[in-house]
């Protein structure tokens, strides 16, 4: 446990004091504010509209910290074959695990601090709307889920892709084809079997989530069972990625 | 729209067939005539709905209807309430059935809010309207576009400066380390 908080502490340290991340954490608010005037100016007189643009303001938040925490955990492991610095880091006395979910966490850092700079921004916009508690809630369940998932899928890639472009390609693509779900239109997706793959797929029963909370103001007890597939997903792909990270390969395949 | 085209067109027909049919024994009353309110704010809507008649009623259907005559004249009155439509199985002769509405007006401006009642055996009974209860919708008043605009700007700024603040002292601390080292150039 103390080794894991050795290594996360000195990736958490390597990101967020030595690193960029506070310019990008400003622009991510940049982004945020442009969005939320636009939304506060134009929905005034709309209700419907601004729970919309409520719900895509969150959705912007977990998009920018999910696809952060994936760039940082896709680096993790092939980052560091890329720059030759792995076989340094397997002579440690280091389980394989203890440093991958080290720098995962850090990896996850950067959906948090996407979330704690969204906040403000979620107070205002939900107070306005009344729905304040249901906007930090969603977001916040949903961006744990989406950031850990993602987050560990690109972990996955990472211990196991020779470069760093392949393992950032690879969870980009995997992650696009998991969101894909949810691009096919309502009517199509509404029968059981359109339902049944809008529970399973992680990313399409968690945008569920968000609009039924944020638009339809539905129970949160009610969307729990929408929740199953994401974490379980989650569960998943944890586990595949504390099995493959305990022997990591200082070079896949050869 | 072409629900509320549908429901209008259906309920305006079988009035004007009316004496065809049987004679008319419902009535829908509100003890509203006017709501004034704000977008997002929850109303409640009683009704009643009498049986004059001598005889029972057969099932009925009633459906809240939003007009919106500042457009083309219909709002989508499912955005305004989780349910528009609500079934009586009878109602006695002389007896009043007591239903209600919670509808959160989801848009500002003036509506005409109604409810239709109409009978699932077209028959039985001419449809009828409740009288308009004019529903005055203000908009949401705490969608404060002055806290907004001092989110929006606060938040970059502040991590601009906490980030200017981190890196000054870090040009700081580098510059105390090269200052120490004999090579002072290393901190450059």
């Amino acid at each position: 446990m103390s080794l894991l908080r050795v290594v996360a502490s000195e990736e958490l340290t390597d990101s967020w004091v030595r690193g960029w991340s506070l310019p990008i954490l400003a622009g991510i608010a940049g982004v945020l504010s442009a969005s939320a005037l636009a939304m506060a100016y134009t929905t005034q007189n709309n209700l419907l509209d601004a729970k919309e643009g409520l719900n895509v303001l969150v959705k912007l938040t977990l998009g920018a910290g999910v696809a952060l925490s994936v760039f940082a955990a896709a680096d993790s492991i092939s980052g560091e074959r890329d720059r030759a610095s792995l076989e340094q880091l397997l002579l440690t006395p280091i389980r394989g695990s203890v440093l991958v979910f080290g720098k995962l966490i850090a990896a996850w850092s950067w959906w948090l601090a996407v979330f704690v700079v969204s906040l403000p921004y979620l107070w205002v916009l939900g107070t306005g709307l009344g729905i304040r508690s249901r906007a930090v809630v969603a977001s916040m369940v949903v961006g744990l889920i989406f950031a850990a998932l993602g987050g560990a899928l690109a972990s996955l890639f990472s211990v196991r892709a020779r470069t760093n472009a392949t393992s950032i390609g690879a969870s980009i693509l995997v992650l696009l084809l998991l969101a894909a779900p949810g691009q096919i239109p309502g009517a199509v997706m509404r029968g059981p079997i359109g339902t049944a793959v809008r529970a399973v797929d992680p990313i399409t029963a968690g945008l569920e989530v968000l609009d039924r909370l944020l638009i339809s103001e539905a129970r949160l007890g009610a969307v729990v069972p929408w929740l199953i597939g994401p974490i379980a997903w989650m569960l998943i792909v944890g586990y595949l990625v504390f099995r493959v990270s305990s022997q990591i390969p200082l070079e896949p395949g050869a | 729209m072409i629900r509320f085209t549908v429901l209008v067109g259906v309920a305006c027909g079988m009035m004007w067939s009316a004496p065809a049919q049987a004679a008319q024994t419902l009535t829908v009353t509100s003890d509203r005539s006017s709501v004034t309110t704000q977008a997002g704010s929850t109303t409640f809507l009683p009704i009643a709905i009498s049986n004059t008649g001598s005889e029972p009623s057969g099932p009925l259907v009633a459906h809240l209807l939003v007009v919106d005559p500042a457009s083309d004249g219909s709002a989508d009155a499912e955005d305004w309430t989780g349910q528009l439509t609500r079934r009586i199985e009878s109602i006695a002769a002389g007896a009043t059935t007591d239903l209600s509405w919670d509808i959160k007006p989801i848009k500002t401006g003036e509506y005409f809010v109604m409810i239709a009642v109409t009978p699932l055996d077209p028959g039985e009974t001419p449809p009828v309207l409740s009288p308009n209860i004019v529903f005055d919708v203000s908009p949401p008043g705490a969608l404060a576009f002055g806290s907004v605009i001092a989110v929006s700007s606060l938040v970059p700024l502040t991590l601009i400066t906490v980030d200017s603040i981190m890196r000054r002292r870090q040009r700081r601390r580098l510059g105390l380390l090269s200052g120490a080292h004999p090579d002072s150039s290393l901190g450059a």
